[in-house]
């Protein structure tokens, strides 16, 4: 596991669509890099065949119908209301292709 | 009608016998949030014309003879990451700054139904994360028992509010310790009830397997009251719980003589624990060990010093995924960009603040090929060990005790440079977070003149224990 520098903050940035200062990569390397030499404890830990934990109150398969349920029009309104941009009851964006 | 001398219970007494009306409680309320809130900055928002407008309808059910609820026409805040309708809500974030909230959360909605009145919207860590408030791009919350110092976070304007005055109670969300350590650094009681027993729906998602709403009280009583309107099933959440809710109110008054409560030595153990928060603690259990009826049992977390890692590895891992939907497309502040990318990037950047870019880029580093099975697979394994140790040690408990926070209310501008340091203060918050179960913080004693909070952890869904063990423990302290 390599430690955290520069190159790779600008690449995680890359990856998450935050776009970091020089200025930014280089503190943020070293504040992460003192927060994973935190985590190295973890690899002593022997965690052969132990299941992991993604749910905590052990709830399985929560399902609904899968049925139509059309949203209260005036809600779509207020949705529309907060867009940046939008035409009709559509939100606009930018060019994508 | 002195509001420091109010509790829900006694408010709603004093509406029932006609001694203040709804409009004059919520208006003195609002007056004295107009007065603090300057220095305090415990509110975003204040929604003046609707809570009155509410608290006048209410006035009129009143003066029908019609019953009411012990939450009707109290006032109370929600912590700004609650939607409310209508309302403008930020989550502390510029990235948000002018969002005004589409729907309701269940969560205020039932409190609505209940005929509480939301007074405002108050402040925290950005979305969440932080446990000071400095992280919030509207500045800190101030402590109310000392301006010079944090007032604790996430949800530190909701500890404010209640420890000044501002409301009776207060609502907001505890990932890693976000409603029990302010609750100790205001000195008030602070609930983080089991994961799922409150609804999650409309409530801004930080780290989805962690969250969990919950709520500041003046005192036990109160407490239960808000829980029982609170909590409960929600069909929009997906990870609420069906477990049927207990009647906490007449719970709490059950005697607590018999009942074993187990102290963790490896809390006790801890570094940067203050050694005057440490005494006081002690003696708290002390209190406890002449009420039950038996001394208090040393127990073992093998797997505590760990917590703190697996929780900084799976929270910003959870994070960097629910963070993503902030691309200025459907909703809050959108940078005009030559191209979708670059709408993206400016957006994001100039939206979100140092401590979110931080764990959105950790969360990332940790989800990310090659690092996957080492950090977050890894983290996922030891959160089941931590769970299991509690379980473990519920067999021979039915309770453990345990300091909230290792230290009192710090310094503003103490802890907020080094980010490691602040995660630290988190370190007896986050094992009860990882492993889904209750806990409350409830102040029992001051070190010079700064609040300390007793945390009491149960079984999940077992809030009823706690709050008996609180209920009791509050009547005896002094401070």
């Amino acid at each position: 596991m390599s430690a955290i520098d520069q190159t790779l903050v600008a690449h995680l940035a890359a990856l998450s669509k935050l776009e970091l200062s020089d200025d930014e990569q280089v503190v943020f390397a070293g504040q992460l890099n003192e927060v994973l030499e935190y985590f190295k404890q973890l690899q002593s830990l022997d965690t052969h065949n132990i299941p992991i934990t993604s749910q905590v109150i052990d709830l399985v398969n929560v399902t609904r119908h899968d049925e139509d349920k059309p949203t209260d029009e005036d809600i779509k309104t207020a949705i529309l209301d907060n867009a940046p941009q939008s035409s009709g009851r559509y939100f606009k964006v930018n060019k994508i292709i | 009608m002195l509001l420091e001398n109010l509790s829900i219970i006694r408010a709603h007494r004093g509406l029932q016998n006609k001694e203040f009306s709804a409009q004059e409680l919520a208006q003195a309320c609002l007056t004295r949030i107009k007065a603090d809130n300057p220095q305090l900055n415990d509110f975003i928002t204040v929604i003046e014309k609707d809570a009155l407008q509410q608290a006048q309808d209410i006035d009129k059910q009143i003066a029908q003879g019609e019953e009411l609820g012990y939450l009707t026409g109290i006032p109370y805040a929600a912590k700004d990451i609650f939607l409310t309708q209508g309302v403008k809500t930020t989550a502390a974030s510029k990235i948000l700054a002018d969002f005004i909230a589409p729907y309701e959360s269940t969560t205020t909605q039932r409190l609505k139904r209940a005929g509480a009145i939301l007074l405002g919207k108050t402040n925290l860590d950005e979305f969440a994360m932080g446990s000071s408030t400095e992280s919030s791009a509207f500045g800190a919350t101030k402590n109310p028992l000392d301006s010079a110092r944090v007032a604790g976070g996430s949800s530190g304007g909701s500890a404010a509010a209640v420890a000044a005055n501002h409301c009776l109670f207060a609502v907001g969300t505890d990932t890693g310790g976000s409603i029990r350590q302010p609750a100790s650094f205001c000195g008030v009681v602070g609930l983080k009830p089991t994961y799922g027993r409150t609804s999650r729906y409309g409530v801004m998602s930080m780290a989805s397997s962690l969250d969990t709403i919950g709520h500041f009280a003046k005192n036990i009583e109160d407490a239960a009251i808000v829980l029982q309107t609170i909590a409960g099933r929600d069909k929009n959440d997906a990870t609420s719980s069906s477990q049927p809710l207990d009647n906490y109110l007449t719970e709490i008054k059950q005697p607590v003589k018999g009942l074993r409560i187990g102290l963790p030595r490896e809390y006790f153990n801890a570094d940067g624990f203050d050694s005057r928060v440490k005494r006081a603690i002690e003696q708290a259990v002390q209190q406890i060990e002449t009420m039950v009826g038996r001394p208090v049992e040393t127990v073992s977390l093998p797997h505590t010093s760990y917590a703190l890692a697996t929780y900084y590895i799976i929270m910003p891992a959870e994070v960097s995924s629910n963070l993503a939907r902030y691309d200025g497309i459907r909703y809050g502040l959108s940078v005009e960009a030559e191209n979708l990318l670059s709408a993206y990037l400016k957006t994001r950047s100039r939206g979100f603040g140092g401590e979110v870019k931080r764990r959105i880029i950790l969360g990332t580093y940790v989800l990310s090929s090659g690092y996957y099975d080492a950090y977050y697979k890894k983290a996922l394994q030891v959160r089941t060990l931590i769970k299991r140790d509690f379980e473990q040690v519920f067999q021979q408990v039915d309770l453990i005790v345990a300091p909230t926070s290792p230290t009192t209310a710090f310094k503003l501008g103490e802890k907020i440079s080094n980010p490691l340091q602040m995660y630290l203060s988190d370190i007896f918050t986050i094992p009860a977070s990882l492993a889904g179960l209750p806990a409350l913080s409830l102040p029992v004693a001051k070190v010079d003149n700064l609040p300390v909070g007793l945390q009491i952890i149960g079984r999940q869904f077992d809030e009823k224990s706690i709050l008996r063990l609180a209920y009791a423990l509050e009547k005896s302290v002094t401070f």
